[in-house]
């Protein structure tokens, strides 16, 4: 059975996101628990595609806040960087942000996954 | 970058755990992705089916830009159509079926019935072919492990003087060397 994880920087993160941006947020962890549902029907990572997910180096995948309510026609556009453990069934929420720390973000997850590879994450 | 070392089944749970004080705005996630749920049954069936969204477009005679709506709309903005037509596609059945509402002990009585079921229905397959033997006593020894697991994890959930008593989480079952059939199964 998967399982989300989340490290200590993502849930700071998205604390502050949800309070900046709710509606947002919100649209974009409702994307989230689609990439979830896939992976936990047995779907592989590079089998899941659609326009609110973006591959991102190191098998990290950012999902973003596209498909949300329609009426709320000008989200602010953030994305949740996600990296799936494949053996552990796990998604492990890494990241949150926006545009201005996204170039921050994708190192972040860079260095996340390398140290994960590595067997050194805490 | 620390792992928290929490694990959630949804993102819902998982909002719940970090902003336990924004008890308002996690209610109205639940029911923003509650009001999804159709639109997210169609988004994991078109990827299971290793299908791009142009691809199911082209099945379906559509526009990319159609399956990219669908996929995120609100339940009430699909249609049964909507719904036979994916089927359809990918070659899948499509079945509605109305029950009582049950709360979670009645379900899980209900779901370890048919769990049963499913399992006697893969024993006896066991019995055709040593491949399928092999494959079956795989299964079997990695759902052992699983359910434990489910079951653990959720009993660490209970209050503290109830948790000691909870059944420990297993080792990884799939770990495990090859057993015999017999071995698997409890005294």
């Amino acid at each position: 059975m998967w399982k989300f994880q989340t490290t200590e920087l993502y849930e700071r993160r998205i604390k502050r996101l949800a309070k900046n941006h709710p509606e947002a947020v919100s649209a974009a962890l409702a994307n989230l628990q689609s990439l979830f549902d896939a992976f936990a029907r047995g779907t592989p990572p590079s089998g899941i595609r659609s326009s609110f997910i973006h591959p991102e180096p190191g098998g990290v995948i950012a999902v973003d806040q596209k498909g949300g309510d329609r009426k709320l026609t000008k989200l602010h556009a953030i994305r949740i960087y996600a990296f799936p453990d494949n053996s552990a069934g796990e998604l492990i929420a890494i990241t949150a942000g926006d545009k201005d720390s996204q170039h921050d973000d994708i190192k972040d997850c860079a260095a996340f996954v390398k140290q994960f590879r590595k067997g050194q994450t805490p | 970058m620390k792992l928290t070392g929490k694990t959630y089944t949804n993102v819902v749970d998982m909002m719940r755990g970090i902003m336990p004080e924004e008890k308002e705005w996690c209610d109205k996630l639940e029911n923003n992705i509650a009001n999804r749920q159709l639109s997210r049954t169609l988004f994991v069936m078109r990827n299971h089916a290793g299908l791009s969204q142009a691809e199911m477009a082209h099945r379906l005679g559509c526009t990319q830009s159609r399956i990219s709506k669908l996929e995120s709309a609100p339940s009430s903005a699909i249609s049964h159509a909507d719904m036979v037509a994916y089927a359809k596609a990918l070659d899948l059945s499509l079945d509605i079926t109305f029950h009582p509402k049950l709360n979670s002990a009645q379900a899980i009585k209900i779901h370890t019935d048919a769990i049963r079921s499913h399992l006697e229905h893969l024993a006896n397959l066991a019995h055709s072919d040593p491949d399928i033997e092999n494959g079956v006593i795989d299964f079997f020894r990695e759902t052992m492990g699983n359910m434990l697991d489910a079951l653990a994890a959720g009993a660490r959930k209970l209050p503290d003087h109830a948790a000691a008593t909870a059944p420990r989480p297993q080792a990884k079952a799939h770990a495990a060397p090859r057993r015999h059939a017999e071995e698997l199964v409890p005294a």
